[in-house]
């Protein structure tokens, strides 16, 4: 286990927008966990309702069949050729993101199975009822929701309480740290931004989808990227431990700024190429729209501080930089 | 300065050793190299794999998605090359980077040659890592191998003549104390393993819980594909519904064959609609829908006809049922004709069910089931010699689960009049049967039950359980054996549960009445005539209802002394007086 602890938790003297943005966040969660918990708890009786289910397969299939088939994605035209249970699986499941096809009228395409078409709409329509009034489609960026509000909305609304522990941990690690090294305004800019192209990068490389996109983890992921940068060649604080109660398997090890890129850069595009259409959850294109805004925004910053002569952080400690110039090892 | 080596008694070694170079090196502690190995894996090896397996994964995971294993085993061996090359890669590009491996940079080890004391060259390195990954290929238990060394040495270091030493000069633990220590280490590692694992375990399970989508496709496993697998095709939609009609097909068998009829450009028929409606029984309202929408499409059909009759008897409307079932006599549909069988005898009305088995009995699929219900109407209608010949007649067919499960009823019947009947053909054939060929048809296993207790033998009731079984039954035969053991407090919560499970068989449901009924401390029979009530064939229900007023007048002679007035009311025979 391996965890970067950089300046640990600071306090809001020193780190004011940082934690502003936490109790923003934290503030917005607690206010919508109502709606959306509405919204997952229909998604969930669709999702357990095994007729509906399958007739929505059968439906979407008539559907994806009489669309031109250039309007229709690779993966699932294979899906409607394949016509096994599983492929139905996937094609009810998937059919949940195309907006399009939720809100087709049945004179769309012909699907001979009148009373299966009048069940499965009935249910839809119910469905896209509470989609009007769902805190994640207002805020989030969907297919019925993709205009400039949203983009930012986005990064402050979570799908859950998980979701929104996990970003808010790295928020105050990176946002803290950055606060002291260039400030609460630069972190803010960062941080926005970074939300801002994450939004836009998952429109460009996923697509727009009945399923909205939120959550802070473009932004955190923009701020980490940018830590990682502005420190590339800096000791950086982690905190080990390998699971074992023995006096050298804890311990603080300093490593390079770049190092964090390595861990969730990389681990970001192995997940966006690793990840299937099936596959739910994480929107790894979004994180990668962040970590590039992290990097455009670091190596401005680190030739804007060249050019002006003036470092963009402060130095490290100069004992430990010349003890070892790469790994540094601090047993506790 | 020379390697400090506290455990080699061999002088030569030490002579060797004392080329070493390094500042007051020691023998590395195992459990350091092996946090190093976690530390490698985690913080370099792994990152890179990911990246550069990433295509590969994801080939796999559509192809475990699909089925494809043929395809998954092909990519499980490219994984594995990959795993090879990018272990090394990442080996040599933390040599390049830390000049060291880099959990052992972290852990201050390194790796030295045995003979000359210097630092292992990359090709050793390189060599020294390619049979590191062999290791791991055998689950990592030749690493083992390294406790067995004085100089812990594992299979990797003794193949390349390398050592691991410390680079701080601490001292490695002491050899009379060595196993004990690792073996409490070790436990707990894998104990602080284990808890995280689990952390992350239910963590995951929660998430799932909390995502639909994942909830889904975690629940539709190869549920579905199994079922549909034993789905027999007839190819023709009126025989599967008679076939379903008879109890030998499930109705979500249907569903496939129904479904081929649904296609853009054809009408559907009022048959389809109503297949329809059988397939989703389990949604009542989709299942309305359906009926409803059959008689729409078409009002003269026999499908309408028997979905009139359906939503009927599902509203419990008797007489609009009599009415229907006569429209019935005009269509020759098999379907139709079961569905109007499987009625009348459930109602009781054996002389009306005989008339709709003419014809019926001919067919091979399900000309047997039609065939045990005449004989059981034959029975009803007092020809039990009858009755007898058409069982006997069917007993070439005694592979056919019907024919001996109305074997069993014929005994259970006949026993139920008086225990000499035992010597009844059909009694003997279902005492020589042996229980664990029939363990999935309880009939017969009660059957056995009511006759060793007949006569007076000993029986074990946990003889007669195995697992998957029906949980009516399982309910059944712990009751029984609470009852041999002689809690009756217990039996009889017990067999009132039987008799009050919805998935009970009314045999069964009237069977737990029986021996309900037969408790001796019986004050209250209000319960038995509820649990009667929920009896919906008609032979079943009298059964119990004669239970029940045994009990009755049983308690009404102790209180009022002999009198007999106005007990447990007995269904009135719905044959007009039939039996």
């Amino acid at each position: 286990m391996i965890i970067p602890l950089l300046n640990g938790l600071l306090s809001f003297s020193k780190a004011p927008v940082t934690w502003i943005l936490v109790f923003l966040n934290v503030f917005v969660m607690a206010m919508t966990s109502f709606s959306s918990g509405r919204e997952t708890k229909i998604l969930e009786g669709l999702f357990q309702d095994k007729a509906f289910m399958e007739i929505q397969a059968l439906v979407y299939r008539s559907y994806l069949e009489a669309r031109p088939k250039e309007l229709v994605k690779r993966e699932l035209a294979s899906l409607v050729r394949r016509e096994t249970k599983q492929s139905d699986r996937d094609l009810a499941t998937l059919a949940f993101r195309d907006q399009d096809f939720l809100e087709s009228q049945e004179s769309d395409f012909s699907f001979p199975d009148e009373v299966a078409y009048s069940y499965w709409k009935s249910h839809i329509d119910q469905f896209l009822t509470v989609q009007l009034t769902s805190v994640n489609h207002l805020w989030g960026i969907s297919a019925t929701n993709s205009s400039w509000t949203s983009w930012l909305s986005y990064m402050f609304v979570h799908a859950g309480w998980m979701h929104l522990g996990v970003n808010m941990i790295f928020l105050v690690l990176a946002g803290g740290s950055l606060e002291l090294s260039v400030g609460s305004l630069g972190v803010l800019i960062v941080y926005l931004f970074s939300g801002f192209i994450a939004g836009g990068s998952y429109i460009l490389l996923s697509g727009l989808s009945a399923s909205p996109l939120v959550g802070a983890s473009g932004a955190v992921s923009g701020l980490i990227t940018f830590f990682a940068v502005l420190n590339w060649n800096r000791p950086v604080r982690f905190v080990y431990w390998l699971l074992v109660p023995q006096k050298n398997a804890f311990g603080f090890i300093y490593l390079p700024g770049l190092f964090l890129f390595y861990l969730w850069g990389v681990a970001d595009l192995t997940g966006y190429l690793s990840s299937s259409e099936f596959s739910s959850g994480v929107a790894y294109a979004a994180h990668m729209g962040g970590h590039l805004t992290g990097i455009l925004a670091g190596v401005t910053l680190l030739f804007l501080a060249r050019w002006s002569g003036r470092p963009p952080a402060g130095e490290p400690s100069r004992k430990m930089y010349e003890l070892e110039p790469l790994v540094l090892v601090h047993r506790l | 300065m020379v390697l400090r080596d506290y455990y080699s008694e061999n002088p030569k070694i030490s002579e060797k050793t004392e080329a070493l170079s390094a500042p007051a090196v020691t023998i590395a502690n195992p459990f350091d190299r092996f946090g190093a190995q976690v530390l490698d894996l985690a913080v370099v090896f792994f990152p890179l794999f990911g990246l550069l397996s990433a295509p590969l994964k994801k080939a796999m995971t559509e192809s475990a998605h699909y089925g494809n294993w043929q395809t998954v085993g092909t990519l499980a061996v490219e994984f594995l090359l990959v795993f090879f090359i990018v272990y090394l890669l990442s080996q040599l590009l933390s040599r390049m980077i830390f000049k060291n491996s880099f959990g052992k940079k972290v852990m201050g080890l390194k790796v030295v040659n045995l003979w000359t004391g210097r630092d292992a060259t990359t090709w050793e390195n390189m060599v020294r890592s390619s049979y590191v990954f062999l290791e791991f290929l055998f689950l990592g238990l030749p690493f083992l191998l390294v406790l067995t060394n004085k100089k812990y040495r594992g299979l990797h270091d003794q193949l390349t003549d390398t050592m691991v030493v410390n680079l701080r000069g601490e001292l490695p633990p002491a050899l009379n104390v060595r196993p004990l220590r690792w073996m409490l280490r070790f436990s707990a590692f894998v104990g602080v393993a284990s808890v995280f694992a689990f952390g992350i375990h239910l963590g995951g399970v929660l998430l799932q819980q909390t995502d639909p989508q994942a909830a889904f496709q975690m629940s539709q496993g190869d549920e579905d594909e199994d079922a549909s697998a034993s789905c027999e095709k007839t190819g023709s939609l009126e025989k599967a519904m008679a076939l379903v009609a008879s109890g030998y097909m499930d109705t979500s068998c249907l569903k496939d064959e129904v479904d081929t009829d649904f296609v853009a450009g054809a009408q559907p028929t009022p048959l389809d609609y109503l297949a329809k409606s059988f397939v989703y029984v389990d949604h009542p309202d989709l299942s309305d829908q359906y009926l409803k929408k059959v008689c729409e499409v078409k009002a003269d059909s026999a499908a309408c006809v028997l979905a009139e009759f359906i939503s009927s008897w599902s509203d419990g409307d008797k007489s609009q049922v009599e009415e229907i079932l006569e429209k019935a006599k005009d269509y020759r549909e098999p379907y139709l004709s079961l569905w109007a069988l499987r009625y009348y005898q459930q109602m009781g009305l054996y002389r009306k069910s005989l008339e709709f088995a003419q014809g019926l009995t001919k067919n091979k699929q399900f000309g047997i089931y039609v065939r045990a219900q005449v004989l059981k109407s034959k029975y009803f209608l007092n020809d039990v010699a009858g009755s007898d010949r058409d069982l006997a007649s069917m007993e070439k067919d005694s592979e056919s689960p019907v024919v001996s499960d109305t074997m069993a009823w014929s005994c259970l019947k006949k026993i139920s009049k008086s225990c000499e009947n035992t010597s009844d053909s059909f009694c003997r054939r279902m005492m020589e049967a042996d229980p664990s060929d029939y363990f999935y048809q309880p009939r017969i296993l009660l059957s056995q039950i009511r006759m060793n207790e007949c006569q007076g033998n000993e029986v074990d009731p946990n003889s007669y359980a195995k697992s998957g079984q029906p949980r009516a039954w399982k309910e059944f035969i712990y009751a029984l054996d609470k009852e041999k053991k002689g809690d009756m407090k217990s039996a009889w919560s017990l067999y009132a549960e039987v008799a009050r499970l919805e998935s009970t068989p009314d045999y069964l449901r009237a069977e737990a009445i029986r021996r309900m009924s037969l408790h001796p401390d019986i004050s209250d029979i209000s319960a038995l005539k509820d649990l009667a009530s929920n009896i919906e064939t008609y032979e079943n229900r009298h059964e119990a209802a004669q239970d029940v007023r045994k009990v009755y007048r049983r308690l009404h002679l102790e209180s009022i002394d002999g009198s007999e007035n106005g007990g447990g009311r007995l269904p009135a025979s719905e044959d007009g007086g039939a039996r």
